[in-house]
């Protein structure tokens, strides 16, 4: 009889260490509190209102399975993988918690074991593997992400090329989307403004890899994280300085060990300007 | 042993009641609701799970039930201390998504919900409107529903003013577990004419046999609930004690009782040690490090208006002055101000009872969570520390087993809920001695006297194992189980009232001690 290896089977949670057992079921993290809003508004998980309501849904459902998993009680399927992504792993579960749980990074654990036994969802292929070969998950041609750059009536230092004082990381969405590309437009406005020496990517900036880590393809991620930390390196870059929240976590948290090693600091534009 | 046919057809036309989005059978649904707060019961998957919207479908459900044989668990919030809301087994009923406000009634001061709505959900709608239920949830915090605190009769925020969470409810709607599924109104609502206003004056309060029954006599589905006026002057105040004497907690408890009557919302008291791991470090007042020799009382007040609240703070000064030392709150709670004039921000309260189950993880407290009358406090404390010695041998492992209590907090009647229990560590190798544990330390406290705060499973099964019911009050008890539950299908195993024929005393366990 072979012994049940769990941290063979579950490598990405194996890496969690003990907190997959910390969950005491109380479920706290099903009633998360906005305290922003006046009056504080409570259970605002958005799988309240947008699921079936099953636990599973929510954060203490997926610490049981975790847990079950673990204990080998149970086995990853592609059922299983379909409510599992449905958490939009904003993580104020984790913030409801009276324990040290960081929920998103297990559930993001779990979806990288769901996806390395076969039961990933089939809709992210297709954009982890643009990702990867056009350099952005959204299939489009990466030269697209000089077009906001045109809007500029100064011109903006080439990172490939030029050596500059920090680097504004776009992101594939604010770059690559018409609606939303003032927010490149505007932050650009307000260095040149500032007389902040920047600059860009444009169409050689690769996809931070966000959606591969949020939806578990760790191959993914990992290739295009190699591909910016020898982008970063080659650069001399020592400040990245980026608008979008993804890229941002991404960069910050994902790439913690990459950025340690090159040192470089992370800040988004607010904390930025703050300093 | 129910044929995986039978569930089969019955998962089948349960799901012509509900639709297939809300029931399941699926392994990872299961395990997913394959455990309450505790390290002593095993994971127990149920045959299926269900989410039923509507008193009817409830009632649907039920019948299907009783057809197939198979057993049912009502579950509110899924908090659970006592292992009351999972099964092994059956059908366990996921009430959640009965969660509306149906009526809130201003003018005759009374709230009408599903009893799936959370206490974090009806406060929060409430607290704006200068309306409150007085009592806002307990002590599994605001995922908690309404339907639990009324099954599990518990006490939290407000408590000491305004009682348990039944002493609050003026009816409810309920489906009963027969062949039938009867759906029936208590209450004023029990008069086919009359509104949900009041509790009394119809019937035999026939809403009490559904309170604090742990899901064992009827399906709850909506409940009325009283409302008052929100004091908006409220402040809260923490004294540390002289000295470790729970004889003068309880003097000191009564004459605020006597002295500031409606004025006191909350009472509470933490154990000299929990104060010490806490605020051992901290200064105190006179910029000295903090004499932590007693327990520390913490008393919040509110009244309609300020100089009332005022004169309520003068008399708790006046009471406190000889025995207790008045501390910022800010040593036990960062966030707090030092002396806040506490407009209930309905954050504190529970997030520190769930952050003390699990002090030291994987371990988890066995709650034995019990009300005595305030005058048996001092002997209480001594019993509690005489049992802790006597068996410690037996409770190796098992973290705090002297420890009195980790909060002791008082109701309206003079009557303490002394919260806490033992942590057993949360893995599969010491489930049963873990459960053996603890129910030892509830029968102890069922035979010094002890009313429970709730029961489910772990509880009611102790209590009846320490043979708390004369012979006549369980015949009654089966009866009146009989009447509403024929097949005894609904939540089977709490109090070990297994079948009608089953008799406690099968399940006695001589006194220990």
């Amino acid at each position: 009889m072979i012994e049940f290896e769990p941290k063979e089977k579950f490598k990405h949670l194996a890496e969690i260490g003990p907190n997959v057992l910390q969950c005491i079921a109380c479920g706290d993290c099903r009633e998360q509190t906005d305290y922003t809003a006046d009056p504080p508004k409570w259970g605002v998980c958005v799988a309240k209102d947008h699921t079936s309501g099953f636990e599973p849904f929510f954060a203490r459902g997926k610490m049981q399975i975790i847990r079950s998993l673990w204990q080998g009680k149970l086995e990853l399927s592609k059922e299983m993988a379909e409510v599992i992504y449905q958490c939009p792993t904003c993580n104020s579960c984790s913030e409801a918690c009276a324990y040290d749980m960081d929920n998103v990074a297990m559930y993001e654990a779990l979806r990288a074991d769901l996806v390395e036994a076969g039961c990933g969802l089939e809709a992210h292929v297709p954009m982890n593997k643009a990702m990867v070969e056009l350099l952005n998950p959204y299939e489009r041609d990466n030269k697209l992400k000089n077009n906001w750059l045109e809007k500029l009536d100064f011109k903006v230092k080439d990172a490939n090329k030029e050596q500059a004082e920090l680097l504004y990381f776009v992101g594939c969405t604010a770059a690559l989307t018409p609606d939303i590309e003032n927010v490149a437009v505007n932050t650009a406005q307000i260095f040149n403004k500032l007389n902040i020496d920047f600059s860009v990517f444009g169409e050689h900036e690769v996809c931070c890899g966000s959606v591969a880590m949020r939806t578990g393809d760790r191959k993914a991620f990992n290739t295009v994280a190699t591909k910016n930390y020898d982008l970063f390196k080659k650069s001399g870059v020592k400040t990245i300085v980026t608008s979008c929240a993804g890229c941002y976590r991404t960069l910050k948290k994902d790439y913690a060990d990459h950025m340690e090693d090159l040192g470089i600091e992370v800040l988004h534009t607010i904390e930025f300007l703050l300093k | 042993m129910i044929k995986i046919s039978k569930v089969k057809e019955a998962y089948s036309e349960i799901e012509n009641v509900v639709g297939e989005d809300f029931v399941t059978d699926k392994d990872f649904m299961k395990a997913a609701y394959s455990r309450n707060v505790d390290p002593a019961f095993p994971d127990r998957w149920a045959d299926m799970i269900v989410r039923p919207e509507t008193t009817e479908e409830v009632s649907e459900i039920v019948k299907v039930a009783n057809k197939y044989k198979l057993t049912m668990v009502p579950r509110g919030g899924g908090a659970d201390l006592v292992g009351g809301s999972v099964t092994q087994g059956g059908i366990l009923l996921d009430l959640t998504r009965m969660n509306q406000i149906i009526e809130f009634n201003k003018d005759d001061y009374y709230v009408v919900v599903g009893v799936g709505i959370t206490w974090g959900a009806l406060v929060s709608h409430l607290h704006p409107t200068g309306y409150t239920t007085g009592v806002i949830g307990p002590g599994s915090g605001y995922a908690a529903t309404i339907g639990g605190g009324l099954s599990n009769s518990t006490a939290g925020g407000g408590s000491t003013k305004y009682g348990l969470v039944p002493d609050i409810c003026l009816g409810v709607e309920v489906v009963l577990p027969n062949p039938e599924g009867t759906i029936l109104r208590t209450g004023s609502a029990a008069n086919k004419y009359a509104k949900p206003f009041c509790r009394y004056g119809v019937s035999p309060d026939f809403t009490g046999l559904f309170m604090g029954d742990v899901g064992t006599m009827g399906i709850k589905t909506k409940a009325s609930l009283r409302l008052f006026p929100d004091p908006p002057h409220k402040a809260a105040r923490m004294y540390i004690l002289n000295k470790e004497d729970y004889n003068k907690v309880f003097q000191l408890s009564h004459k605020i009782r006597f002295q500031i009557i409606d004025g006191l919302r909350d009472l509470a008291v933490l154990p000299t040690i929990l104060v010490q791991m806490v605020a051992g470090q901290a200064k105190g007042p006179d910029g000295k490090r903090l004499k932590i020799r007693g327990p520390l009382m913490n008393i919040a007040l509110e009244a309609n208006d300020k100089s009332t609240l005022d004169l309520h703070l003068e008399k708790l000064a006046k009471i406190m002055e000889n025995d207790a030392t008045l501390i910022p709150a800010n040593i036990m709670y960062p966030d707090m101000e030092a002396q806040p004039l506490w407009g209930y921000n309905l954050e504190a309260t529970f997030h520190y009872f769930q952050a003390s189950i699990s002090p030291m993880p994987p371990q988890i407290s066995m709650a034995t969570c019990h009300k005595i009358p305030i005058s048996h406090m001092g002997d209480v404390y001594k019993k509690v520390i005489d049992f802790s010695v006597k068996h410690a041998k037996e409770m190796q492992g098992v973290a705090y087993p002297g420890m009195f209590a980790s909060m002791l907090y008082m109701l309206p009647n003079g009557n303490y809920v002394v919260l806490g229990g033992a942590a057993g560590e949360n893995v599969e190798k010491q489930r049963e001695r873990n459960m053996d544990i603890w129910h030892k330390k509830i029968r102890h406290q069922v035979r010094y006297g002890a009313a429970h705060y709730w029961l489910g499973e772990s509880i009611s099964q102790s209590v009846t194992e320490a043979g708390a019911f004369t012979p006549e009050y369980e015949q009654f008890f089966r009866d009146m189980k009989k009447t509403v539950d024929p097949n005894y299908l609904l939540s089977p195993n709490k109090f070990h009232l297994h079948t009608y024929d089953s008799k406690f005393k099968d399940y006695y366990v001589e006194e220990e001690d």
